[in-house]
């Protein structure tokens, strides 16, 4: 390596925020040239990228899940749904904006993030149309909740899954070391969204104009609505079960979009201009930017730098949890876990840690790693899919008007999850 | 060998290939769905897939330059350009039809060849119609030039791209090599159709009038012209100038797409629309299938048979060019020469051809290819794409009366070739 190289990944990767944060072009446009320029320099060559940087597991289930959800779309069933809670809300959207937040942190504990956002974003935007508001502190919500949910489960949210696999943890471990801390979390966002965004979420839309909608109107293609409500249902069991026959999550929603694809009648052309490739290529582009910290050791230097800091287990746990937190709000939190790993594993050896006392360490890094997504548009896969898509809205979530009201959130879970840490493992 | 991975492939590459041909589902979805179900019944799995059998290097260098072409294509250029031709022969129809026919084999070197044809094409129904004469011949003819045209190229046809990744050859090995064929397949071609429809090609004493049209409204944004043709001109540069540097053609394509966006006031939505998708997703899927074709031993098996036919290089060549010519005319040429390129690799390894001995068989891989193509209306994309074109004019374009006019320009074309190959690689040798 040359050694130039680090500092140069460092200075594309920092130019490459800077100029996400000033909003003057767009992420994927930034992302698209920053990874090109890795490729053309030979930092990454493009064989590296492809085999060993772009995680296609994640690109294979965003993909699956927007053909399924693109799909599914047609049917008009969505709309139905909405509309069926904007009657039950009497046009709260306080109300929406409380049942949203419960919904998806349930269901991404237990299906993976992006999925759960994937189906619930197209009913937030027909619900706040129904409302008359606009879909952003809603959108903006479920982003929240999302990663607050995926954290409490070992099948929530893909750093767990490392987590869990290095550490020997279960799920019935997870659930009882960081549910109760997450339900915790979970109520105190919520009401602080209710603060954040107290002047949207005021007052009540007109409750007898929406009472007169006729959800069962808004289902246009029946025979549709079934073939894809199958493939759906099957799609989300085999996503519970999908350790019992080792197909990864990807696999089993590519499998569920091709078959959905090939037997309903809608042309490829069609299903694919309307996947949202920003997203996707911005994903691709990510992950070779990071792969270009990883390629130079920087990731490994950054770990390292953490692992190393001190030899007090509570110090340590706590540098765990804040550093991994700012890290994660800005890098993809896959790849700086897996360097984590093995860092935190010699560090425990060092320091002649029995598996009881070292525990905190993994749940701090679990915390850290997951709620710290919250912190910025980018920090987690959910984030970057329900920006792409609130840009189809009149008021699209931008880096900064997210930052504003994701990063206070993540600060604030992470002093509940350092008190949590403080008095649970150690006082 | 003959156990269910085996069997499952061919079932699989048999109703792809169902599809293709009879195009009762769509192809895409059909290779596709082929390909997750070839990962989904643990014939092999995504992580391979995904890391050995899909060849990012295609991949890569299409979507890079598909994006690229997509955006100089909205600039109106070659409307320009067809219509400056269309001004400067001043009705004389023949005239016209090797000047059009010259400009759409050079844009489809450098574009692919539906772009191109979707973009010339209604200009030559415009000055057919305004010289009262039929449109059809002046369409098979662009059609003819670019499928001929993208032969020339690293970047003019996707069998190109998919024989420059496997056997390493960069975009100046391409044009030496295969440039020189295309421009005698093209003059042969066209000089086919001249002597086949001597009587339609008469002036009929019209003339196009010329304030009847306006190339230049075509033109809207110079500056954007202005960019991506700069773009296109550095990436050429770079194709010749960067593998020695260890980047390969899709890395340099790919940085080409990466500044052209970032320069480029389109939304990125709009700017990744410009890549056709459904060729990607048809490629992946046949690149599954493929590997898992060669995981299985099927392509290995294929490859010896095709080597125990012939020891003789020079014939091995023949025989690919022609196996490969109607290959592509009737079995279409991009599942084709997937298929086709490991089958030729494993034949070269099986004879023992060195690097140098093994390129005349490439080179005959690709013209084989890219000039097959042209013998049917299934042939090319961009003979369905020109058939389309031709449904809005009196007198629409099917397999027959494509294939009376094309088959025979097709077959001509590889003579040439064949004789090319000889002379070039073998007869002094």
């Amino acid at each position: 390596m040359e050694s130039y190289e680090p500092i140069f990944a460092i200075a594309l990767f920092v130019a490459a925020f800077a100029l996400i944060i000033s909003e003057k072009v767009h992420r994927t446009k930034v992302v698209a040239l920053g990874a090109a320029l890795l490729l053309v320099t030979g930092i990454v060559p493009l064989g590296d990228a492809w085999r060993e940087y772009i995680d296609f597991n994640t690109l294979g289930l965003l993909f699956g899940m927007m053909l399924i959800v693109n799909i599914t779309k047609r049917t008009g069933v969505f709309e139905f749904v909405a509309l069926r809670i904007a009657r039950w809300s009497g046009g709260n959207y306080l109300k929406v904006m409380v049942g949203f937040s419960i919904i998806t942190a349930v269901f991404s504990a237990f299906l993976d993030n992006v999925t759960t956002v994937l189906l619930i974003a197209p009913i937030t935007l027909y619900i706040a149309d129904l409302l008359g508001k606009s879909p952003r502190p809603l959108l903006i919500a479920e982003i929240l909740a999302s990663n607050i949910g995926g954290t409490a489960t070992l099948i929530g949210d893909p750093p767990n899954i490392l987590i869990g696999s290095a550490a020997g943890k279960g799920f019935a471990e997870f659930v009882t070391n960081l549910g109760p801390v997450i339900v915790v979390v979970l109520a105190v966002i919520i009401l602080y969204n209710r603060f954040a965004f107290r002047r949207q979420f005021a007052g009540v839309s007109d409750g007898h104009r929406i009472s007169s909608y006729d959800e069962k109107k808004a289902i246009h293609d029946k025979p549709l609505l079934i073939k894809c409500l199958v493939v759906l249902g099957l799609t989300i069991v085999a996503f519970m079960v999908h350790d019992l026959f080792g197909l990864p999550p990807a696999v089993v929603a590519l499998v569920s979009a091709a078959v959905l694809a090939f037997i309903t009648k809608p042309p490829v052309e069609e299903l694919l201009r309307e996947i949202e490739w920003p997203t996707l290529v911005f994903f691709a582009g990510l992950f070779v930017l990071v792969g270009g910290l990883k390629a130079t050791g920087v990731t490994t230097a950054l770990a390292g730098l953490i692992a190393g800091s001190t030899s007090s287990v509570l110090v340590l746990s706590l540098i765990i949890l804040w550093g991994s937190a700012f890290l994660s709000a800005f890098l993809d939190n896959i790849p700086f876990v897996a360097a984590m790993i093995p860092l935190l594993q010699g560090t425990i050896a060092q320091l002649g840690l029995t598996q009881v006392q070292a525990d905190p360490l993994w749940w701090a890094l679990a915390l850290g790693a997951c709620l710290g997504g919250n912190g910025t548009l980018v920090g987690a896969s959910a984030n970057v899919i329900v920006g792409g898509i609130s840009e189809r809205t009149k008021d699209p979530i931008t880096f900064r008007s997210y930052l504003k009201v994701g990063l206070p959130a993540m600060l604030i879970s992470m002093v509940i999850c350092s008190f949590y840490i403080y008095l649970r493992y150690f006082s | 060998m003959w156990g269910f991975p085996t069997i499952a492939t061919l079932a699989v590459l048999a109703f792809v290939y169902f599809c293709v041909v009879t195009e009762k589902l769509d192809k895409a979805k059909a290779a596709f769905f082929g390909g997750v179900l070839l990962i989904a019944a643990g014939v092999t799995s995504l992580e391979e897939a995904w890391r050995y059998f899909i060849d990012f290097e295609t991949i890569g260098l299409l979507v890079g330059m598909m994006l690229i072409a997509g955006v100089i294509g909205q600039t109106g250029v070659f409307q320009f350009v067809a219509l400056r031709a269309v001004r400067l022969t001043r009705g004389r129809y023949g005239l016209l039809l090797v000047a059009l026919s010259v400009i759409t084999a050079v844009a489809s070197a450098f574009l692919d060849n539906v772009t191109t044809i979707l973009l010339l094409g209604p200009v030559a129904v415009f000055a057919a119609d305004a010289l009262h004469h039929k449109p059809y011949l002046l369409l098979i003819a662009l059609t003819l030039a670019a499928n001929i045209g993208g032969t020339a190229t690293l970047i003019g046809d996707p069998p190109n791209m998919l024989i420059g990744s496997a056997a390493g050859l960069g975009f100046h090995n391409f044009v030496v090599n295969t440039g020189p064929p295309s421009v005698l397949a093209l003059a042969v071609s066209l000089g086919y159709l001249f002597v086949a429809r001597r009587e339609e090609l008469r002036p009929t004493g019209r003339t196009i009038s010329a304030d009847s049209f306006d190339e230049t409204k075509y033109i809207q944004d110079r500056p954007t012209l202005a960019v991506s043709l700069i773009v296109l001109g550095l990436v050429l540069t770079g194709f010749v100038v960067l593998p020695s540097f260890g980047a390969t053609p899709a890395a340099v394509a790919l940085v080409g797409a990466g500044v052209l966006m970032l320069v480029n006031r389109s939304k990125p939505k709009e700017l990744l629309g410009h890549i056709e998708w459904p060729l990607i997703f048809f490629f992946l899927g046949l690149f599954v299938i493929t590997g898992a074709l060669e995981k299985v031993g099927l392509i290995v098996v294929v490859g010896r048979f095709f080597a125990s036919l012939t020891p003789n290089p020079f014939w091995f060549c023949i025989a690919i060019l022609w196996v490969s010519s109607f290959g592509a005319a009737f079995l279409s040429a991009v599942p084709f020469i997937t298929v086709m390129i490991p089958i030729t690799a494993a034949a070269i390894a099986h004879l023992g051809l060195g690097p140098a001995a093994a390129e005349p068989v490439w080179w005959a891989l690709s013209l084989g290819a890219c000039i097959g193509g042209n013998g049917t209306l299934i042939g090319s994309a961009c003979n369905m794409a020109m058939s389309a074109i031709s449904e809005r004019t009196p007198e629409p374009i099917n397999f027959r009366s494509y294939f009376r006019l094309g088959f025979p320009a097709m077959v001509l074309a590889q003579v040439v070739s064949s004789l090319y190959i000889y002379l070039r690689y073998f007869a002094f040798n």
